[in-house]
């Protein structure tokens, strides 16, 4: 349950009638384990006096009306839990872990190795490990038909790509995947052919691999055709492309 | 102890019969088979991929490795010659070419529009 007390709200009274005084804008909620949780958003003063640690010189001390180390506690985070225990005792400490601030030159550091990181995230699902002593044979075959490069590809992407005599790039996945026919990089369909029988995912593969590679025309006879799907918008990650001194000089205002 | 080899007959793999694996050849356990010697792939839902491999060295076992060769033709798989390593080649065979490195039996007859 959720109490959101107006601002301005200065005495928060809990069902036990006991109660608490707080500047404003504060956040109550009880939690599963019957205890009233204030999450102070912004506090300067608090009228009740009781022992808190302080988070900046990690020292306990007592938190008075007026005083100067409450101001300074709240003085970065602003985001602090007081507890209320089952004995009538109130306790604090910050909301979220509070870390240490970052030096600048650590946070440079993060940004040009982020820049050096692939701006693409890839959506694919790497081939997992399994126990199947059919599914691992059929992997051993596999891997012999790849080659161990394009074996390593397959277990990294999750699909082998192979290229037709009609110059078609076909993806074909293990299993009951549909097969996706690639024309100059555009897909333009999808071809969904499938071994009947308790088949190992590989070994539908491989089957595909070979009818694909031996006739093209006769594999896609047999297929039931979907439409093309959609082409994927790559998933980029956003960078800061602003030069390495320029965001430099902003960090430094800002530290 | 003869071997065995499972080979659907219709549509589904309800049906299979065995056709037997000739006494000189002998069904791969490793990963990689050894050097000079060519492999049978045989894909069947009950082994999923049986490896039969025959020494290209020994006339004896290429004979029998033919003679299996013929069998499973004659009960409708299709022999395919695929290139290892990477080659990306695939050519149906016509008769037994005992330097062939890789050839696979397709169950042609099982694969269907899912």
């Amino acid at each position: 349950m959720y109490y959101i007390p107006t601002a301005g709200t200065s005495t928060i009274t809990y069902s036990d009638n006991m109660s608490l005084t707080y500047p404003s804008k504060g956040i109550i909620y009880n939690d599963d384990n019957n205890k009233y949780i204030k999450k102070i958003i912004n506090c300067t003063t608090a009228a009740s006096s009781y022992k808190s640690y302080c988070a900046s010189c990690a020292t306990t001390s007592s938190w008075d009306d007026d005083s100067s180390c409450c101001s300074r506690y709240f003085m970065k985070s602003k985001d602090y839990v007081i507890l209320k225990d089952g004995w009538g005792g109130y306790n604090t400490w910050p909301a979220a872990p509070v870390m240490p601030p970052v030096p600048l030159s650590d946070r440079f550091h993060q940004i040009i190795q982020s820049r050096q990181a692939p701006l693409f995230i890839p959506s694919r699902t790497p081939i997992k490990a399994v126990a199947e002593e059919r599914e691992m044979r059929a992997r051993q075959t596999l891997r012999r038909i790849l080659g161990d490069d394009g074996f390593q590809r397959f277990l990294r992407n999750g699909f082998v790509s192979v290229r037709a005599n009609s110059g078609k790039v076909y993806q074909i996945y293990p299993g009951h995947g549909m097969t996706v026919v690639y024309d100059r990089g555009t897909p333009i369909e999808k071809l969904c052919v499938v071994l009947r029988g308790d088949f190992t995912p590989t070994d539908s593969l491989i089957t595909r691999y070979v009818m694909i590679l031996h006739d093209e025309a006769d594999f896609r006879a047999l297929a039931n055709v979907w439409t093309a799907p959609a082409k994927r918008v790559p998933n980029f990650r956003q960078l800061d492309t602003r030069p390495l001194t320029q965001i430099f000089q902003s960090l430094k205002a800002a530290a | 102890m003869t071997n065995f080899v499972d080979v659907p007959v219709f549509d589904g793999c309800v049906l299979t019969i065995q056709v037997p694996i000739p006494e000189p050849l002998r069904v791969l356990d490793g990963a990689v088979p050894p050097p000079k010697h060519g492999v049978l792939h045989i894909m069947n839902p009950k082994d999923g991929d049986k490896r039969v491999v025959w020494d290209s060295d020994s006339l004896a076992e290429i004979r029998a490795a033919k003679e299996m060769f013929d069998r499973l033709v004659k009960e409708g798989l299709e022999p395919y010659r695929v290139g290892v390593g990477g080659k990306a080649s695939v050519k149906k065979m016509e008769e037994f070419d005992p330097m062939a490195e890789q050839v696979i039996f397709m169950p042609r007859k099982l694969a269907g529009g899912g």
